[in-house]
C-alpha cells in the first residue's frame, strides 16, 4: 500500500507542477508540430506519398520529443535541489522511479493527443483506430520506460543534454522500428494479425525495461 | 608481480602467439578457396571470431556489470570497462572488415543485414556508454552507471535482433549470409581462428585491467601526497 | 583471384587496429609507470629528508 502511496504522491507532485507551469507539455508539442513541419521540407510531404513517409516522422518527432521530456524531468529535480529529498523518502527507489514514469507518459500522451489531430489534418491520414492508439501507447510506455532509466543517469553527467538521447536512441531502435512499421501497415489498412508480432515485440520491450529498471533503479539514485 | 602470476602470464602468451602462427598458415595455405566467392572469402576467417569475441566481451561486461552491483568491488568495474573497450575494438573490426566483404561479393559497401545492423547499434550504444563514463567524475558512481548500462545494453541485443529480423522480412530480402553446408577443413580453420581470438581477447583484458590497476595505484599515491605535503614541507 | 586487394585490405584493417589498441595501451602503460616513479622517488626523498 505504501508502495502505490509513494507513486501518487510523486505522480501528483509532477502533475501539480505542471498544471501550475504547463511548461512540459506545451513545449513538446511545439517541439514535436516543429519536426513534423521540418520534414516535410526535407521529404516534400504530399497526401499523395503520406502513407509511406508519415509513420516515420512522426515516431521521429515523438522521440525527439520525449527525450526533451525525460531530460526536463530530471532537471527540474536537479536544478530545484529536490534530487535529496527524494531520496530521503522512506520508500524503495523504484518507487520514484515508477511515480516519473507515469507522469512522463502521461505528459507525453497528452502532448501526442494535441499533434494528432494536426498531423491527420496535415497529412489526411486516418486516426480514429484502437489499433493506431495501441502501438502508440505501447511504443510510448516502451520509450519512456527506457527513457526514465537513463535520464536519471544522463542528468548526473557532465554533457547532461547530449547524453540521453545518443544513449537512448540505440536502445530504443526495437521501439522506435516496431512503432514506425506498424503505424505504417495500420494507416495502409492491413488487419490487425499482421502487426500482432510487432505489437508482441512492443509489449516484450516495454516489460524488459520496466522490470530492468525497478531492479536496477535503487543503483542509479544512490549517493 | 609474482612468479606463478608471470609464468602462467607468459604461457598465454606464447599459446596465443602459436594460436596466431596456427591460423594464419591455415588461413592462407591449408584451407581452399571458396567455389562462388573465391580468395576474398578467407575474410570470413578473422571476420567471425572478430563478431564471437565481441559478443563475448559484451558478455562478460554484463556478468562483470551484475556482479560489481552484487558486491561493489571496484575491480569488477576494472573488468567490466576493460571488456566494453574491447568489445568495441572487435566490433568495428567486424563492421569494416564485413564491409570490405561485401564490397566484391555483394557489390555494395553495406546491407542492412539483421546480424549486421545489430552490431552496428551495438558499436553505437557501447560507444556512447563508454563517452558516459567520461562525463561522470565521482569513480564510484561512474562504475554503478556503467554497471547498468551494460546489463541494459546486453539484454537489449537479442530484442533489436529480433526487431531488425522482422523489419526486412517485410521487405525483400536481397542478400542472404546464410552458406551451404561448411567443409571440414574450412570448419577446422574457423575453428582455429576461434580459439586465436579467444586468447587474444583474454591477453588484452588482462593488460587493460592491469592498466586500470596501475591508475589506481597513481591516484592512491597522488591522494597520499596531497594529504601529508603539509607536514613534509621543511 | 581479382579481389587480392580487399583480402589484403581486410586483413590489414584489423592487424593495424589490433596492434594500434596495444601500441596505445603499452604507452599509457608506460606513462603511469613513469609517473608512479617518480611520485614514489619525491615521496622517499621527503620521508628521508624530515627525519
Amino acid at each position: 500500500m505504501n508502495f502505490w502511496r509513494g507513486i501518487t504522491a510523486i505522480l501528483r507532485k509532477d502533475v501539480l507542477t505542471e498544471l501550475r507551469s504547463k511548461e512540459t507539455v506545451s513545449t513538446l508539442s511545439v517541439f514535436a508540430l516543429l519536426v513534423v513541419v521540418i520534414f516535410n521540407f526535407a521529404f516534400e510531404l504530399r497526401v499523395e506519398n503520406a502513407h509511406q513517409i508519415a509513420p516515420g516522422v512522426l515516431w521521429v518527432a515523438l522521440a525527439f520529443a520525449g527525450v526533451l521530456a525525460f531530460n526536463r524531468s530530471f532537471l527540474l529535480e536537479r536544478e530545484g535541489g529536490c534530487m535529496e529529498g527524494l531520496r530521503l523518502m522512506p520508500m524503495e527507489r523504484s518507487v520514484i522511479y515508477v511515480g516519473k514514469l507515469l507522469a512522463n507518459i502521461l505528459f507525453m500522451l497528452l502532448a501526442e493527443a494535441i499533434i494528432l489531430p494536426i498531423f491527420a489534418a496535415l497529412f489526411d491520414v486516418p486516426i480514429l483506430n484502437a489499433a493506431l492508439w495501441m502501438v502508440i501507447v505501447l511504443g510510448t510506455i516502451g520509450f519512456a520506460a527506457a527513457g526514465t532509466l537513463f535520464a536519471a543517469m544522463a542528468v548526473n553527467t557532465r554533457a547532461r543534454e547530449v547524453m540521453l538521447p545518443i544513449l537512448l536512441f540505440p536502445i530504443a531502435v526495437p521501439v522506435l522500428i516496431a512503432s514506425t512499421k506498424s503505424t505504417a501497415q495500420i494507416l495502409d489498412g492491413q488487419p490487425l494479425f499482421e502487426i500482432y508480432a510487432w505489437i508482441r515485440l512492443l509489449l516484450a520491450f516495454d516489460v524488459i525495461f520496466i522490470v530492468l529498471a525497478l531492479l536496477s533503479f535503487e543503483h542509479v539514485l544512490e549517493e | 608481480m609474482s612468479k606463478v602470476k608471470t609464468n602462467s602470464w607468459q604461457l598465454l602468451i606464447t599459446m596465443t602467439a602459436l594460436s596466431i602462427t596456427i591460423s594464419l598458415y591455415l588461413i592462407f595455405l591449408y584451407v581452399p578457396s571458396e567455389r562462388i566467392m573465391g580468395i576474398v572469402q578467407r575474410i570470413f576467417y578473422f571476420h567471425v571470431p572478430s563478431a564471437w569475441v565481441g559478443f563475448l566481451a559484451f558478455f562478460v561486461a554484463f556478468l562483470c556489470g551484475i556482479r560489481y552491483l552484487a558486491r561493489r568491488e571496484a575491480r569488477w568495474d576494472a573488468v567490466e570497462n576493460a571488456s566494453i573497450e574491447i568489445g568495441v575494438l572487435f566490433s568495428t573490426i567486424v563492421l569494416v572488415s564485413g564491409s570490405i566483404w561485401a564490397r566484391p561479393v555483394w557489390n555494395t559497401w553495406w546491407t542492412w543485414d539483421p546480424r549486421l545492423t545489430t552490431t552496428l547499434v551495438m558499436w553505437l550504444y557501447y560507444v556512447a556508454s563508454l563517452l558516459l563514463r567520461q562525463m561522470v567524475e565521482d569513480k564510484e558512481r561512474k562504475a554503478r552507471f556503467s554497471a547498468v548500462l551494460s546489463i541494459a545494453g546486453f539484454i537489449n541485443v537479442p530484442v533489436v535482433f529480433l526487431a531488425i529480423r522482422l523489419w526486412r522480412t517485410i521487405h525483400p530480402v536481397l542478400f542472404t549470409t546464410e552458406g551451404a553446408a561448411i567443409e571440414p577443413s574450412m570448419l577446422l580453420t574457423l575453428l582455429s581462428s576461434l580459439l586465436s581470438f579467444t586468447l587474444l581477447y583474454l591477453c588484452l583484458l588482462l593488460i587493460r585491467v592491469g592498466l586500470a590497476s596501475l591508475e589506481d595505484e597513481l591516484n592512491n599515491l597522488k591522494l597520499l601526497s596531497t594529504l601529508h605535503s603539509p607536514e613534509g614541507v621543511e | 583471384m581479382e579481389n587480392l586487394g580487399y583480402l589484403f585490405a581486410a586483413y590489414t584493417f584489423i592487424w593495424i587496429a589490433i596492434l594500434a589498441y596495444v601500441y596505445i595501451l603499452a604507452q599509457r602503460q608506460r606513462n603511469l609507470e613513469r609517473e608512479i616513479k617518480t611520485l614514489r622517488q619525491i615521496w622517499e626523498r621527503k620521508i628521508n629528508g624530515s627525519e
